[in-house]
């Protein structure tokens, strides 16, 4: 999919852009706080509706202003490509923004708009993917499995809400109730079970890919991705588990974990605390890898991310690199560079054009930002 | 203005000309959240049975639980009179999601059947436009012609 035109309004330091990306790698090129990375920003709020730097949003207004905007055209589909018209605009409020969304000029919820771009996007931060926080794990799943199927996206948000409300209950919000903490429990274990069948289904996928990248770049060490899901040990489950079976081990896992979660006062059962495991020849690489292992691990899991949803979606997504090769040595970027295929359209930030790009045979389009301009170079 | 003692609707006569009506079903018995969707049925002139107005939804995260609903007086009042059917008529959101699989809990064992507004496309509506979840709804909820 490409991107043909992107027009800003009052977001962050621009007060209003017109941007025409062509094909290939645009190479974003300026000194810091120019602008590069919130033009990065706004492209992936076309895709995501979500900006990949803050969950503040007001952040995003550029300042004074009521409201910013971010519109685009993209041409769309593999087969028979079309062009559609999206917008994302986020208003400032008493009570915090709220965001609206347009395809093809009429108002839609988030979930539809979700994904009509798909975009994957690559941060400094996500080098920290495989030492951070699960909670960093669950986001990347999340983020990727929501933007490749609307459904789940509509799964999480039904389970989201279940979870809050019996957080709520467990909380003490209103007297205990068993029927309605039972009402709050069916609701999560019928949400849940898609979200675990698809985490899995997933992470097997991506972990097929990222070992494949990562041995063909580092001979003798083998990269496993292991999904752990909360509801059930993975060491049991040589075969593949059925929609009932994993439902009957949710259900089984909250009957023994119910007087904890009473005891504890909040839900301690489902896939809000599934993890991701990456292992180097069986080892756990959290605990015993180098930094440099870490990061050739995320890299060969990004190159993952994108081969997985280009076969899933059957065509290339819109790769996002904020200024993640001044974090990379020579060797590795030349070689994350060399390991994604088929890439249709990049945008690409940087304070120097990066050497890895010069080994790239496809074109290049060099873009200088300067104070929310942009000039071609 | 005030509330009917027996449903809860807004009234000017307590009891309500609802609940007064000899002529409409006393052992059919919907369920709303609100009053004014007691309003929204009675314009399809296609319900003959009574009402019971909750009061809301319940929501734990809103403090809201069945105590702060009228959940206590719609069991009294099954088991004053049992109906022979209660239809539940909350919205087809999280809240009214819960609150008719809550009640359908406790109000099962009890006797009567419980049913719930069926979920599906607009009339006069398309296909084509229709979002995937109502029609995915429409589809679960369909029915045999003839």
């Amino acid at each position: 999919m490409l991107l043909e035109h992107l027009t800003l309004a009052n977001l962050r330091n621009y007060l209003s852009l017109e941007f025409g990306p062509a094909p290939g790698v645009n190479l974003l090129v300026g000194a810091n706080a120019q602008g590069k990375s919130n033009l990065l920003e706004a492209i992936a709020l076309l895709g995501t509706g979500k900006s990949f730097r803050t969950t503040r949003e007001s952040e995003l207004i550029r300042r004074g202003a009521p409201l910013a905007s971010v519109s685009g055209t993209a041409r769309v589909g593999a087969a028979r490509p079309i062009a559609i018209n999206l917008a994302c605009t986020i208003v400032a409020g008493a009570g915090g923004t709220r965001k609206q969304y347009t395809l093809n000029g009429e108002g839609v919820r988030y979930a539809s708009f979700l994904g009509s771009v798909k975009t994957v996007t690559f941060v400094p931060s996500d080098l920290s993917l495989v030492a951070g926080s699960p909670s960093l794990r669950r986001t990347m799943l999340n983020e990727a499995l929501s933007l490749a199927d609307s459904r789940y996206y509509r799964h999480l948000a039904a389970y989201r809400k279940a979870l809050t409300q019996k957080n709520a209950l467990l909380r003490g919000a209103i007297p205990p109730d068993p029927d309605l903490l039972a009402v709050y429990d069916e609701g999560l274990v019928r949400e849940g079970t898609a979200l675990i069948l698809a985490r899995r289904h997933y992470v097997a996928a991506l972990g097929e890919v990222a070992s494949s990248v990562h041995g063909h770049w580092i001979h003798g060490e083998r990269l496993e991705l292991r999904y752990a899901p909360n509801v059930f040990s993975y060491g049991a489950q040589a075969v593949t588990p059925t929609e009932d079976a994993v439902a009957a081990a949710f259900v089984e896992r909250l009957a023994e974990q119910r007087a904890a979660e009473a005891a504890r006062k909040v839900s301690l059962v489902g896939p809000h605390r599934d993890d991701l495991v990456f292992t180097l020849d069986g080892e756990p690489l959290a605990t015993y890898g180098s930094q440099g292992q870490h990061r050739t691990a995320v890299l060969a899991l990004k190159v993952a991310e994108y081969a997985v949803l280009s076969d899933r979606t059957g065509e290339a997504p819109i790769l996002l690199l904020d200024d993640v090769f001044s974090e990379l040595d020579a060797d590795r970027a030349t070689a994350f560079v060399g390991a994604l295929s088929g890439v249709e359209q990049a945008f690409i930030t940087a304070t120097q054009p990066p050497r890895a790009l010069k080994t790239q045979a496809e074109e290049t389009v060099v873009w200088r930002v300067e104070a929310a301009r942009l000039r071609r170079c | 203005m005030r509330l009917c003692s027996l449903c809860y609707a807004i009234t000017e006569d307590d009891p309500c000309s609802i609940c007064a009506d000899e002529e409409r079903d006393a052992e059919l018995l919907c369920v709303v959240a609100e009053a004014k969707d007691v309003y929204a049925l009675e314009r399809t002139h296609a319900y003959k049975g009574k009402y019971h107005v909750l009061g809301g939804l319940i929501s734990p995260m809103d403090g809201i639980g069945p105590a702060q609903l009228r959940v206590k007086a719609l069991i009294e009042r099954i088991g004053a009179h049992p109906p022979r059917e209660i239809v539940i008529a909350t919205n087809p959101n999280a809240e009214g999601e819960a609150t008719a699989i809550y009640l359908s809990r406790l109000i099962a064992p009890l006797g009567p059947q419980v049913t719930r507004l069926a979920y599906g496309l607009p009339i006069g509506g398309d296909l084509d436009y229709a979002d995937e979840i109502t029609l995915a709804r429409a589809l679960e909820g369909r029915r045999a012609l003839g």
